[in-house]
């Protein structure tokens, strides 16, 4: 019993990290294996590198018995079942593992899909063993682990823990060293590559087809800071809301639209702090536009 | 979690999954799908983590239309499932991960031979949606 409570929080923290991690939507995933998702990539490789550092510290301090490790051997199955793993993983954007947590984060269609393809394939396997052996037996190969992690397997590498430590410690390095992406920069007012007069920047992501964590993970970093004379990038969030549009016209500043407003902004977002923008050179007097402290006539609270 | 930097998150996830290895003996989702109730207590767990942790994100976006679900991408999901599960049984094990973190070498060519492949395959299917 005591086994199971155990098992069952810690898969309640692994749901957690994974979901906060962006693994729990199929887009997740598939981003993180085709390098799309910096973030995601990042998070899942310094993960295994940093738990493969930390396994080996443990096995040297003799926290994990070395008696009782499960030797996965090399052999063609493990070849051709990865390759087959990868290309149903990216055409689903599950592993079996994270099919349970999209079933609780999000994407519980293909996620239940899925673990009920896994539960049927569960349940075929004895069917499947004979083909399964002799595939996992095709080249005849003699390595059990690595580096000499155990005491009677045979190993490829000397070096023990402290190398099987290393080969962590570089994985997690190599995912520290993986650039962030940049929010997408859409256009360039007043560059020789101008959009069409009147062209509306309408492929703004829409925010239910991301993962409430992720968004924000790829647009952590900030933007380049660009030079004082040339303009500004029009930068679009990826977290930009469905209902708002870019317009782009000939001359002008970028026009941004709310649709969600009753009462539509015209003016293009200006910044108060720049001197030369028309919202700190005069104040808008006009009726129709009330200032942003004062209340709109419709929302102003009854006595 | 969301200002959260990728490396405290994976940094997180690796320590438990390390605990994971030290506790309970590995994720082994392959007892999981053969109805192991210690592996299964895990998957449930992990599918109660994820929505703890999507309900915030949920009630924020109250309102708005769910990401679409059709038939096929749920068909996909099922064969897909059948392939992994088969192909991690050919493999030898459903602990792909905690063998990787012992350091078994058949881990070691699982795991790139599976990035690889994804690699490829997720990018043949965006060019495809684009197209």
């Amino acid at each position: 019993m005591n086994a199971i409570l155990l098992s069952g929080v810690t898969g309640l923290l692994l749901g957690l990290l994974l979901h906060w991690t962006g693994f729990s939507r199929p887009d997740g995933l598939r981003q993180a294996l085709a390098f799309r998702r910096g973030s995601c990539v990042r998070s899942a490789l310094y993960a295994v590198g940093a738990a493969m550092a930390m396994t080996a510290l443990l096995c040297w301090l003799a926290v994990i018995d070395v008696d009782g490790i499960a030797v996965l051997p090399l052999s063609g199955g493990a070849l051709i079942g990865g390759t087959v793993f990868g290309i149903a993983a990216g055409l689903c954007g599950f592993t079996p593992l994270t099919a349970f947590a999209g079933l609780g984060g999000g994407a519980a269609p293909e996620g239940l899909c899925a673990i009920a393809g896994c539960l049927l394939a569960g349940q075929l396997l004895p069917l499947l063993e004979g083909p399964l052996s002799a595939l996992g037996q095709l080249p005849p190969l003699s390595a059990a682990t690595v580096f000499e992690v155990t005491l009677d397997e045979p190993f490829l590498l000397d070096g023990g823990f402290l190398g099987q430590g290393c080969a962590g410690l570089l994985l997690a390095v190599i995912a520290a060293c993986i650039p962030m992406p940049r929010p997408p920069v859409v256009s360039k007012p007043d560059t020789p590559s101008e959009p069409d007069p009147g062209s509306i920047a309408e492929d703004v992501p829409a925010p239910e087809a991301e993962p409430d964590a992720a968004p924000a993970a790829d647009a952590e970093e900030p933007p380049p800071d660009p030079a004082a004379e040339s303009p500004a990038p029009l930068l679009l969030p990826a977290a930009a809301p469905e209902e708002t549009f870019i317009a782009l016209l000939p001359g002008e500043e970028p026009l941004v639209v709310d649709t969600l407003l009753d009462e539509p902004q015209e003016d293009p977002p200006t910044s108060p702090d720049d001197p030369e923008s028309p919202a700190a050179q005069e104040p808008d007097e006009s009726p129709a536009s009330p200032p942003p402290d004062e209340p709109s006539p419709e929302n102003r609270a009854e006595p | 979690m969301r200002r959260v930097h990728p490396l405290w998150r994976g940094f997180w996830l690796a320590v438990v999954m390390t605990a994971a290895l030290v506790l309970t003996g590995g994720v082994d989702w392959l007892a999981a799908y053969r109805m192991d109730r210690q592996a299964a207590a895990l998957g449930a767990g992990t599918a109660a983590g994820a929505l703890l942790a999507s309900l915030p994100g949920r009630l924020l976006r109250r309102g708005t239309r769910p990401a679409r679900t059709t038939w096929q991408g749920c068909l996909r999901a099922f064969l897909c499932g059948c392939a992994m599960v088969i192909a991690a049984a050919a493999a030898g094990s459903g602990r792909i991960l905690p063998a990787l973190m012992e350091g078994s070498a058949g881990a070691y060519a699982f795991v790139p031979a599976a990035w690889l492949s994804g690699c490829i395959t997720a990018r043949i299917a965006e060019r495809r949606a684009r197209a």
